[in-house]
C-alpha cells in the first residue's frame, strides 16, 4: 500500500546541510493503522509529508498501491493526492471563512463533480463524524475536538484509501483526544482505511497496529 | 460550479475583514469613478446621446478655410449663410435632412426679461426648422416651433431648467417673455440637454432669423459666417457620396466669385468636419487606441495601490492555500479562485464607481463645458447635464465590466501568483 524505499531527505542552505531522513525503508500494508513516534526534529513529519506527496525526497522511491509516485509532476501529484490521500493536521487547518459544510466538501471542488453530489457526500460525512447539527457553523464557533472531527470528515469525503495524520490529537485535551482517536479507529476498522499517524502520545500509539520509532532521521524500531 | 462556493467564501472574508473590505471597495470606487467618468465622457462625445440620437449618420460642417486664389490659407471661419443656403438647396444625394445653427457671437448667453422675475441669462442657439427634425428632443410641454416666422411674436423653446428659472415650472408652453425688446412666445419645453450634445446644447432655442439679424451686424457676409451645418445622412454608407456632393457645391460657390473677390473656400478643407461617428475609420482607430492606452495607464495607479492590499490579504491565507494544494488544487485553480473572490469586491466598487462617475462628471462639468467652446458656440454653460440614459446603455455596463476585470487582474494577479508558488509544506507552515 505505502512503500518507502531508501528515502533520504536533505535540507540544504548555502552554509549547512541537514539530513532530515537517512535511507528510510518502510512498508505499510492495506488497512493497517501505523503510528510513528520519536522526539521532535527526528523526521516524523518529513516522512509523513513525503509519503503524502506533499514534499519530495532527495533520493529514494515512494510507491503507493504498488506504483512509484515520487516522479509525478505537480499536476499529477495533486490529482493523486485528491483521489487517494486524506490529511489530518495537528492544527486542523480548517478554512476559517468557510462553514463546516464548505470545509468538508472542499476536496471535492477539485474533481469533476456537481454541486448536489458534493453537498450530499459532505453532509453524509459530517453526519458520520457526529456534527450534523453544526453544518452551518464556522470553525471559530466549534471546539477543538469538533474542528478535528470536521478535518477528519474532510479527509474522508473523497473516499481516499490512505489517511495521513500528523499529531491529530496534539492540540486537544485528553478527553477530546480520546474521542478523535476513537473516530480514527472507527475509520480504520469500519471503512478499511490505511492510516499512518505521527504522535507523541505513547498510549495512543499502543492502540494502533504497529509503532515505528524514529531518531535522527532513521527508523530505529 | 465552484464559483458560488468561492463567492460565498469571498462574502465571509468581506464580513470578517470589514476594514480591509471597506478600504478596498472605497479604493476601487474612487478609481472606477475616475475611469468611468473618463469613459462616459468619451462615450458621450463619440456616441449618440439625447437629443443627438443619430450621431452615427450625422456630418457636421463646423468651419471652412478661406484661401486666396493660389490656395494659401487666409482665414478659418464658420459657414456663411449664403454657402449654407446653397448647400441646403443643392439636393445632395444621400442627405436626408439638414440643420443650420447660427451663433450670434455672444459669449455669456442671452438676457431674458421675465415678468415678475427680472433678468435670466441663459445660453442660446438660433436654429432653423430642420434642426428639430435632425435632433430628437423630448418635449415636457408644448411642441417644436411651427416653422412660420412671425417677427412680431417669435416662437422659442426652453430647456426644463430654463423654464423653472423663468417661470418656476416646466409647464411653460404658451407663456411669454422678452428678449432684446421683442416678445417671445414659448412654444415648448424640452428635457435638459447635456453640454456634451455638441450640436444641440442650449438653454433656449430661438428662430434662426433672429440670429441672422444680429450676425449680419457684426460679420462680413458672404465670406465670413456664423453658421454651423449638420447633414443627416440616410446611412453611413452615404458619406462618400455626400462629401463628393459638398465638393461640387463648393466648386460652384467658388466659381460664383470673380478673381477680384480674392477669397475662396479651399477644396482641401471641404471634407465636412464630423462627429467621431462619422469620421474615417483610421481616425476612429487612432482615437480608440489612444483612449484604451489612457484607461490602462489610469488603471495602473489604483492597481498598484490595491495590489499592496491584496498582497497582505493573501499572505494571511497562505496556510489555506497549503491545505487546498494538499487536497489537489493546482496553482492555476487557486489563482482562479482568488481572482473570482476578489472580483466580488471589485465589482461592488466598480458599480458604486459607475454611479459616482455621474457625480464626478457634474463636478468636473465647468472644465468639460469649457472644452466645448472650441467648437464655436462661444457660450460657456456651467452645468453639464448628465444624460441619464447612459445608465441604460449596454456599452456602459460592458465598459464597467471590462474595467473591473482589468483592475481585478492588474491588482491581484502578482500577489496571488507569489502566494501560490510556494510548496505545500511551506504553505502549511505559513512560510512565505
Amino acid at each position: 500500500m505505502i512503500k518507502l524505499i531508501e528515502i533520504s531527505k536533505i535540507y540544504r542552505t548555502s552554509e549547512i546541510e541537514t539530513m532530515a531522513l537517512d535511507n528510510i525503508n518502510l512498508e505499510v500494508r492495506e488497512g493497517e493503522f501505523v503510528s510513528i513516534m520519536g522526539p521532535s526534529g527526528c523526521g516524523k513529519s518529513t516522512l509523513l509529508n513525503i509519503a503524502g506527496l506533499l514534499d519530495e525526497p532527495s533520493s529514494g522511491t515512494v510507491e503507493l498501491h504498488g506504483k512509484p509516485v515520487s516522479g509525478l509532476n505537480a499536476r499529477e501529484a495533486a490529482r493523486f493526492r485528491n483521489t487517494e490521500l486524506g490529511f489530518v493536521f495537528q492544527s486542523f487547518h480548517l478554512i476559517p471563512s468557510l462553514n463546516v459544510l464548505d470545509n468538508v466538501q472542499m476536496p471535492l471542488l477539485y474533481r469533476r463533480m456537481g454541486a448536489t453530489e458534493r453537498k450530499e457526500r459532505a453532509l453524509k460525512m459530517i453526519e458520520a463524524v457526529g456534527l450534523s447539527h453544526r453544518v452551518k457553523h464556522f470553525p471559530s464557533q466549534l471546539s477543538g475536538g469538533q474542528c478535528q472531527r470536521v478535518a477528519i470528515a474532510r479527509a474522508l469525503v473523497g473516499d481516499p484509501s490512505i489517511i495521513l495524520a500528523d499529531e491529530p490529537t496534539g492540540n486537544l485535551d485528553s478527553k477530546m483526544g480520546a474521542e478523535v482517536m476513537e473516530l480514527l479507529h472507527e475509520v480504520n476498522k469500519q471503512r478499511g482505511k490505511t492510516i499512518l499517524m505521527v504522535t507523541h502520545n505513547e498510549s495512543q500509539a499502543k492502540q494502533t497496529d504497529r509503532i515505528i520509532r524514529m531518531l535522527d532521521g532513521r527508523i530505529i524500531g | 460550479m465552484k464559483l458560488p462556493v468561492y463567492l460565498r467564501q469571498s462574502w465571509q472574508i468581506m464580513l470578517k475583514n470589514r476594514q480591509y473590505s471597506l478600504l478596498y471597495i472605497v479604493g476601487v470606487t474612487l478609481s472606477m469613478a475616475f475611469i468611468m467618468a473618463f469613459l462616459m465622457f468619451v462615450l458621450m462625445a463619440s456616441r449618440s446621446i439625447y437629443p443627438e440620437r443619430d450621431r452615427d449618420r450625422m456630418m457636421l460642417i463646423g468651419s471652412v478655410l478661406l484661401c486666396d486664389e493660389d490656395g494659401n490659407p487666409k482665414l478659418n471661419t464658420m459657414v456663411s449663410s449664403r454657402f449654407a443656403a446653397l448647400l441646403e438647396g443643392a439636393g445632395i444625394d444621400g442627405v436626408e435632412n439638414t440643420a443650420v445653427i447660427t451663433y450670434s457671437g455672444l459669449t455669456k448667453g442671452v438676457d431674458l426679461e421675465v415678468p415678475g422675475r427680472g433678468i435670466v441669462t441663459v445660453p442660446e442657439l438660433y436654429v432653423d426648422d430642420g434642426f428639430w427634425e435632425v435632433c430628437q428632443f423630448e418635449f415636457i410641454s408644448g411642441r417644436a416651433p411651427s416653422g412660420e416666422w412671425n417677427p412680431a411674436l417669435p416662437e422659442a423653446v426652453l430647456s426644463a431648467t430654463t423654464a423653472r428659472r423663468c417661470f418656476g415650472t416646466e409647464d411653460a408652453a404658451g407663456r411669454e417673455l422678452m428678449y432684446g425688446g421683442t416678445s417671445l412666445r414659448i412654444c415648448g419645453v424640452v428635457r435638459d440637454v447635456s453640454v456634451m450634445a455638441m450640436l444641440a446644447d442650449a438653454g433656449i432655442w430661438l428662430p434662426i432669423q433672429m440670429g441672422r439679424e444680429m450676425a449680419s451686424l457684426i460679420h462680413n457676409e458672404p465670406y465670413v459666417g456664423t453658421d454651423m451645418m449638420c447633414l443627416l445622412a440616410g446611412s453611413r454608407r452615404d458619406f462618400p457620396a455626400i462629401r463628393a456632393g459638398v465638393e461640387e457645391v463648393i466648386a460652384r460657390y467658388n466659381a460664383s466669385f470673380g478673381k477680384a473677390d480674392g477669397m475662396y473656400i479651399s477644396p482641401e478643407e471641404t471634407v465636412p468636419l464630423t462627429y467621431l461617428g462619422a469620421s474615417t475609420d483610421a481616425h476612429v482607430g487612432v482615437f480608440i487606441s489612444a483612449i484604451t492606452a489612457m484607461v490602462l495607464l489610469l488603471m495602473l495607479i489604483p492597481a498598484v495601490n490595491l495590489s499592496g492590499m491584496v498582497s497582505s490579504s493573501v499572505e494571511e491565507r497562505i496556510a489555506e492555500f497549503g491545505v487546498r494544494k494538499a487536497y489537489g488544487a493546482s496553482a492555476g485553480v487557486l489563482v482562479k479562485q482568488v481572482l473570482s473572490e476578489n472580483f466580488l469586491l471589485t465589482l461592488i466598487g466598480g458599480l458604486a464607481g459607475m454611479f459616482c462617475a455621474g457625480g464626478l462628471l457634474r463636478l468636473l462639468s465647468p472644465v468639460l463645458a469649457g472644452s466645448k467652446s472650441g467648437y464655436g458656440t462661444g457660450v460657456l454653460q456651467a452645468d453639464l447635464v448628465f444624460p441619464t440614459d447612459m445608465f441604460l446603455r449596454v456599452d456602459v455596463y460592458a465598459a464597467v465590466f471590462v474595467s473591473v476585470l482589468l483592475l481585478n487582474l492588474l491588482s491581484s494577479l502578482i500577489p496571488v501568483l507569489r502566494a501560490v508558488r510556494s510548496n505545500v509544506t511551506d504553505s502549511l507552515n505559513e512560510k512565505k
